[in-house]
Order: C-alpha cells, then sequence, then structure tokens
C-alpha cells in the first residue's frame, strides 16, 4: 500500500468512528431531550450521519437519497408528533424512558452484538479493486433479476396509498359534488386550485 | 477559465454575494418603476438594509427554542452555498460528484428542515403558521421538483451535472423539456420563499418566519433567501440551458449571462404575480403539476430511445 | 467616521417603517404612505423588523395600548414619530434619518428599556393568551404541574372545521398587521391555523372625513392587492390614487387589472363584503374608480366570514372590508 493509501485510510477510519459517534449519540439524544421537536430533528442528524457513512462506502446516490428521504420524513414527523404529543415544546420535564432496566440492556446488548459482530468477524479480503459504478454493483447484486418486479411493486405500492387515502376519506365524492356529481364549484372547505 | 481548484470556494461566494446585489437591484428598480419614483444608484443599492440589519439589536421571545430558531436562520444560506458546491463554472467545479442532481435535491429538502425550525424556535403564533405554510406548500412542489429534476438526467444517462452540459452539445435541453424547465423556475421560486411562493414569509403573517426576527438573525434567514434564488438560477443553466454553451465568448461568461437571464426572469415574476396560498397551490401541484412532470419524463425517455444508436 | 457611525447613517437611508393607522385619520394615512412611496422606504410587517413607528394622527386610549406593545416589540434602534396634522407628516419623517443615526440618543434609549419580561417580548401584531382550563383527562401519569415557563398554561381543545379536536389558541390578531384597517382587532380562537371563532372589535371608533368616492376605490383597491401579495399593483394604485381618479395611472392600473388571471384565480370563491366574492367585489371597486357606488362594510358579516377560514385567507377578507366605510356590529 502506498503512502497515498495510507493516508486514505486513516482519514476514512477518522471520518468513520466521527460520524458513528454522531449517529449512536443523536440517537441516544432522542430519548434524552424534552421537546418532541428536537427529538425529532435529533433523529434527522443521526440520519443524516447514516448517510454521510454511505457516502463514505462510495455509494454516492445511497447516501444522498438516504440524506432525501430522512430529512423530509424527519420534518413530516415532526409535524405529527408535536400534534399528537403531550409537551412538544419541552417546556416541561418529561421523562421518555419505560420499563428502564430491561429496555436499556436489550438496546446495549443488541448494540453490542451487532458491533462486536462486525469488528470480530473474520472478514475475507478484497481481491482486485471495486467495480466502476458501486451503486449500480450493488442495485443489480441485490434485486438482479428481479429489477422489473421491484419497479412494478413500487407504483403498486403507490396505488395502494393513494386508493387506502380515498377510501379513508371521511368525505366522498358524493358529498363533495352532490348525487348527481354534477355541482360546480364543489362543495369544500376550502377551495382548491384546480378542478371541481 | 483556468482557476486553481483553492481559489474556486471564494469565487463562488463572491460571486453568489454579486448576483444577490444585482437581484436586489433589479427588485428595487422594478419597484421603484411601478411607484413612479426616479430610478438612482443609491434606491437600487441592498448596502442600507444589509446595515440597519447589521446595527439592528437582536431579540427574542418568551420561551423560544434558541438552538432549533437559530440553527433554521442560518440554515438556508448553508444550504445555498452546498447548492452552489456542484454548478460547474466553465470546467471548473467545486466538488465533482457524480451524483450531483440529487446533492441538489439533497439541499432543497433539507429547506424543509429549516424553515419549519425558523418557526417552531420562535415560540411565536404567526411564526409557527409560516414553518407548516412552507411544509404544506413544500409537499406540493417537491414531486414536481423531482421530477423535474429527473428529465435532464434520463436525457443525459447520467446524474453528473458536468455530463448533463456535455449531453447538450447541440441542443439545449429547454427545447426538448420546457415543462421540466418551467417547472423547475417555479420551484426555484417555491423553495427560495420567493415571490408567489412567499406565503411562509408573508405580510399576512407578520412576515411569517420572519415575524420575530431581528438583527443579525433577519439578515441570515433574508440573505438565505436571496442566495438559494440565486443557487437556484446558477443550477438550471447547466441543467436545462446547455451551460456555458454559445459563439465567441468563453463558456465561464456565457455561464454567467445564462445565470443573469434566469435571475431576472424570477425577479420579474416576483413583481408581476401576486403570492399563491398554499392550500390554492396544493391542488395545482398534485393534480397538475406531477402528471405535467411525469409526462414530461416520459417524452423525453422516448426521444432518448428514438435517438439511441 | 467609525464603522457604526458609517453603518447607521447607510441605515438611515431607508429605513423600515411601521405605519400605525388611527381611526378618523384617513387623509394623514395617504399622506404618509404617499411620501414613503415617494421616497421608497419599505414597510414593515411586524415590529421585529422595524424602525421607525409612524402613527397617522394621535392613537385614542385603546389603540395607544397596542402602539405601546408594538414599540417595546421594536429593538433599537428605533423612532417613533406621531403625526398630529397633516402638514407635519413630511417634516416628521424627514427628521427620521437624523434621528435614526443620532448613536448618542440611541444608545441612551437601548440602557433606558427594562429588561425583556412577558409583556415586552410579546408580540403585539398577536397576544397569545392560552386557554385557562387544563382538560383533565389529558393527566395521564406524567407529572406535569400547572404552570409553564412565562407563565402559560396548556390549551384547552375546541371542535374545529373539519371535526377535529384540536388546540385552541385565543389570540389578537391585531390593529398593527400591515394593510389592516385602523383600529380593527379580530379577537380569534385559532386551532392550527383555521379560524374557529372570531369577534371584530373596533377601537377607538371613529367617522372617517368624507372623500372623493373614487380615492376611496383606489385606496381599496391598494389594500387589496396588498393583502392578496402582489405589491407593484399595490404601489400602482396608490400612485393612481395620489394623482387622481381620471390620470394615466389610475388608467394603466384598470388595464392591469382587467389582464390579471392569476389575481382573480386566487381570489375566487372567498367571501366579500356586498358581493358574491372577492372578484366580484374587485370589479366592483373598478367600478367604483369609474364614478359608480361603493360598497359598504359590515362588521358583523365580517365576524361570520372568516370563521371557517385560515389566518392568511382571513387576513385577505379584513384587507377587502378594511378601506371601505363600516357599519354594523362592534365596539
Amino acid at each position: 500500500m502506498t503512502a497515498d493509501d495510507l493516508t486514505a485510510d486513516v482519514v476514512t477510519t477518522v471520518l468513520f468512528v466521527l460520524l458513528a459517534l454522531v449517529a449512536v449519540g443523536f440517537g441516544f439524544l432522542v430519548f434524552r431531550v424534552d421537546s418532541m421537536a428536537r427529538a425529532t430533528f435529533a433523529l434527522a442528524v443521526s440520519f443524516v450521519a447514516v448517510g454521510a457513512i454511505l457516502l463514505l462506502l462510495d455509494l454516492d446516490y445511497l447516501g444522498v437519497v438516504v440524506v432525501v428521504m430522512m430529512v423530509m420524513e424527519m420534518a413530516i414527523m415532526a409535524v405529527f408528533m408535536i400534534a399528537y404529543m403531550m409537551n412538544p415544546a419541552g417546556l416541561m420535564p418529561m421523562s421518555m424512558y419505560h420499563d428502564k432496566p430491561r429496555a436499556m440492556s436489550v438496546a446495549v446488548g443488541t448494540f453490542v452484538v451487532l458491533a462486536g459482530g462486525a469488528l470480530l468477524v473474520d472478514w475475507p479480503e478484497r481481491q482486485g479493486a471495486p467495480p466502476d459504478d458501486v451503486t449500480e454493483q450493488v442495485g443489480l447484486g441485490i434485486m438482479g433479476s428481479h429489477m422489473l418486479v421491484m419497479m412494478g411493486i413500487g407504483a403498486v405500492i403507490l396505488t395502494t396509498i393513494v386508493s387506502a387515502l380515498v377510501l379513508a376519506s371521511a368525505r366522498s365524492r358524493y358529498d363533495r359534488l352532490g348525487d348527481d356529481l354534477k355541482a360546480r364549484p364543489a362543495r369544500d372547505p376550502i377551495r382548491g386550485g384546480v378542478g371541481p | 477559465m483556468p482557476v486553481s481548484e483553492l481559489l474556486l470556494a471564494p469565487l463562488a461566494l463572491v460571486l453568489l454575494a454579486g448576483f444577490v446585489v444585482v437581484s436586489f437591484g433589479a427588485d428595487r428598480a422594478l419597484a421603484a418603476r411601478a411607484a413612479g419614483r426616479p430610478l438612482t444608484a443609491a434606491g437600487l443599492s441592498p448596502w442600507p438594509d444589509v446595515a440597519r440589519l447589521l446595527l439592528q439589536r437582536r431579540r427574542t421571545t418568551t420561551a423560544p427554542d434558541a438552538l432549533l430558531w437559530r440553527v433554521g436562520g442560518a440554515g438556508p444560506l448553508v444550504a445555498a452555498v452546498l447548492m452552489l458546491a456542484v454548478v460547474p463554472l466553465g470546467d471548473a467545479v467545486i466538488a465533482d460528484l457524480p451524483v450531483g442532481i440529487v446533492w441538489f435535491n439533497a439541499m432543497d429538502v433539507l429547506l424543509w428542515a429549516f424553515i419549519w425550525l425558523a418557526g417552531w424556535g420562535a415560540a411565536s403564533a404567526t411564526a409557527l403558521i409560516g414553518g407548516y405554510r412552507y411544509l404544506a406548500q413544500a409537499l406540493a412542489y417537491e414531486l414536481p421538483l423531482m421530477f423535474a429534476l429527473t428529465a435532464p438526467a434520463v436525457a443525459a444517462a447520467s446524474l453528473d451535472v458536468r455530463e448533463v452540459v456535455a449531453a447538450q452539445g447541440d441542443r439545449w435541453h429547454v427545447v426538448e423539456m420546457p415543462i421540466a424547465f418551467t417547472v423547475f423556475l417555479l420551484c426555484v421560486a417555491a423553495f427560495s420563499l420567493w415571490g408567489p411562493f412567499r406565503a411562509p414569509a408573508a405580510d399576512d403573517l407578520a412576515g411569517g418566519v420572519l415575524a420575530e426576527s431581528s438583527g443579525a438573525d433577519r439578515l441570515l434567514l433574508l440573505a438565505g433567501r436571496h442566495a438559494l434564488v440565486v443557487a437556484g438560477a446558477a443550477f438550471a443553466v447547466p441543467l436545462f440551458l446547455g451551460g456555458g454553451d454559445g459563439p465567441l465568448l468563453p463558456d465561464w461568461t456565457w455561464q454567467l449571462l445564462k445565470t443573469l437571464g434566469v435571475l431576472l426572469v424570477l425577479v420579474v415574476v416576483r413583481r408581476r404575480l401576486p403570492v399563491l396560498r398554499p392550500e390554492r397551490f396544493a391542488e395545482v401541484g398534485w393534480v397538475l403539476l406531477v402528471p405535467l412532470t411525469l409526462l414530461q419524463v416520459l417524452v423525453t425517455s422516448l426521444i432518448v430511445l428514438a435517438e439511441a444508436p | 467616521m467609525g464603522l457604526t457611525e458609517r453603518l447607521a447613517h447607510a441605515a438611515a437611508r431607508r429605513p423600515h417603517v411601521l405605519l400605525v393607522p388611527v381611526p378618523g385619520q384617513r387623509p394623514m394615512r395617504w399622506a404618509a404612505e404617499d411620501v414613503l412611496d415617494a421616497w421608497g422606504w419599505a414597510r414593515a410587517a411586524s415590529p421585529a423588523g422595524a424602525d421607525v413607528l409612524l402613527c397617522c394622527g394621535e392613537p385614542g386610549p385603546e389603540l395607544a395600548d397596542h402602539v405601546e406593545v408594538a414599540w417595546d416589540a421594536m429593538p433599537g434602534p428605533r423612532v417613533r414619530v406621531v403625526a398630529t396634522a397633516l402638514a407635519e407628516v413630511r417634516p416628521a419623517l424627514l427628521t427620521v434619518a437624523a434621528r435614526l443615526s443620532d448613536l448618542p440618543v440611541q444608545r441612551r434609549d437601548a440602557r433606558d428599556r427594562s429588561a425583556p419580561g412577558l409583556s415586552a417580548a410579546a408580540d403585539p401584531a398577536d397576544e397569545p393568551e392560552a386557554s385557562h382550563d387544563m382538560d383533565p383527562s389529558m393527566d395521564m401519569g406524567m407529572d406535569m404541574g400547572m404552570g409553564l415557563p412565562g407563565g402559560w398554561q396548556m390549551a384547552g381543545r375546541v371542535q374545529d372545521r373539519d371535526g377535529l379536536r384540536l388546540e385552541g389558541l385565543n389570540l389578537s390578531l391585531g390593529p398593527l398587521l400591515p394593510g389592516w384597517p385602523g383600529g380593527l382587532r379580530l379577537d380569534v380562537v385559532l386551532s392550527g391555523d383555521v379560524l374557529t371563532r372570531a369577534d371584530v372589535v373596533r377601537l377607538d371608533r371613529q367617522p372617517e372625513p368624507g372623500a372623493p368616492p373614487s380615492l376611496v376605490a383606489l385606496d381599496a383597491i391598494a389594500t387589496l392587492l396588498d393583502a392578496a401579495g402582489w405589491t407593484d399593483g399595490a404601489l400602482r394604485a396608490r400612485r393612481a390614487r395620489a394623482t387622481g381618479a381620471s390620470g394615466p395611472p389610475t388608467q394603466d392600473l384598470l388595464r392591469r387589472l382587467r389582464r390579471a388571471r392569476l389575481l382573480r384565480w386566487s381570489l375566487r370563491g372567498l367571501p366579500a363584503p356586498g358581493s358574491e366574492d372577492l372578484v366580484a367585489h374587485l370589479d366592483r371597486l373598478v367600478g367604483a374608480v369609474d364614478g359608480a357606488g361603493l360598497p359598504v362594510a359590515d362588521d358583523s358579516r365580517l365576524a361570520r366570514d372568516v370563521v371557517g377560514l385560515d389566518v392568511g385567507t382571513a387576513s385577505l377578507v379584513v384587507a377587502a372590508h378594511g378601506a371601505l366605510e363600516a357599519v354594523g356590529a362592534g365596539v
């Protein structure tokens, strides 16, 4: 290994350790802070750190996409946390632990087993160089010949979500447009931008 | 333009500041014309506004979430600067990411967090409503934005911004995907709280997310807003307008001129259109823009297939 | 000159003004707006963004309380201007630059201010008081206590427009929101951002002096366009008001209003005084510029109309009411 490789390795290791500490630390902070908003965004920081670790693995697309999805989800989750939970602003002290001894031992135990396994398992030596497009190879490796099925499933999931929303909605087309579906404009509490 | 890598980041910041000043001046010029005032150089300069914000004392409210508030206030400017990191100037780019387009998308998604935090942290009813309005607006424009970003990526078969520029050799993307370009510009205005999309920071909410900030915090948030418009305009050029393509002048000059053009279009849009309330825009975003952008991606894919060797 | 002096002189060239319209002093408000437009000074949307507090007339006792809260909420450097006569407006504004950049005076003002307490930090544009009843079913084994920082308490729950039970926040959408008519306060119960109850309160009610209906119509158009967010349109409308109803700026404005499709789309379906919706109201105002009659605003109807709307839409409806002569309920 050349000196450049060695420096790159050291930098990567240091970055990895820092990001890992951030991810685990902020994940733990989710339960320590009193405010729902802070808990949500502590979780967001933890996820962003995980995305950054993926970037270290040369999985550029996956890393950035993790950041995109997680930040969007955390922003929406914040809305719901604040709507449903008590004490959203953390103005009162609150404890979010339940069944502390058992939960802690399970959580810490799982972490030790997984992390210890990752460190102590006898990983094989890399033969040759990583492929050019790591993301594509990972995708092919995981999904392989089932790629088309996966894309189809994505469309099916979206359709299911939309159908579920339509079924769950308290007001149907007939409430909005009258029994003959001819009422214009629609009888909505707030008027929409397009359409009936 | 031969420029060493070290100089690129400060140069980008200088150019960013320059374009912010130009967009502010253009905005003031149009306002002066509408009001019937004579145009003077002093009237166009942003310096009085910057000076007053630098001099103004900071204030706070009862029981704000100070950490989240300041993060939210400074966030948009940081996001704008990070967006610029993947915009190439001529041949040089600060961060040569193979997934530049997705990086841009990630930076604008970070704004979901930042602007909501700016509204939440202020502990004020109007600021909080502003933050929630932003999320409502963001839900409506984010999918169209993602699909509008997908179209040039499909046409160039790559997520790397420089390869998208290279793929536009003889025909700019704006010619074959005008819908994606228009939607992209709309979404740039939307994520920067600009013009018709400034409902989260609008006057009817006493300034919305800006309602309680003053002094340096307000300056950061306002500067972030202008910087986001500039970053969005700068990103539109390599994606849709051929990057530095053009006769006679060198690449980087064309790029700057095109950015200026897009920026002026956005300023005119700001002056001419009323504010679109998020509840009206929500239906437009989902029912109109999502199918349109999907169709655009379909058309682009068909063109790519038709032209495949 | 030191850096601070340089900044102060630059800042004083374009201060942001929080305009306080006083009921019964419409000519002074018009004069102040004309001066601000002519000089290119910006109008602040909230006290946090303002350097100058400009009262267009001597505020009455009830309005003066709100003005005090706004004055307290302004961070320094700040200047207070109370114009008591029409001829005083412009000279008073001319002194602002000197007063703003007078650093020793501003420093003394900053030193003399009391430490921020609840009253000083309250946002005067809306004064929140959390509802006082605690819902007993919320006590679920967490030790909550009765008092929160700042003396606030947990909000109670109300039925909202969509059938949900959300918190009910008692708020006063105050008289100093930009574009609101002078002395109009809306005491609302907000759940989320939807108004579940609204009461119109007119502070220090005074009849406005007479003015040509076409100018009042142009003023109403300007207020509506400002609330709708078309600032250029509002600037043009105020310019038309300043130059008279038959001048070229008015014709230009009416031409632009006829072509403003997005504005009409955005105003469709919203309740308006005396018309079916705000688009019809806008057309009626355009007609009033040419000499037709002005609509009349009804405060009790306003209180009924804004229930079920969200804050932004309610502001639009209030702005449409704003510049017109008001009758009906309201103190």
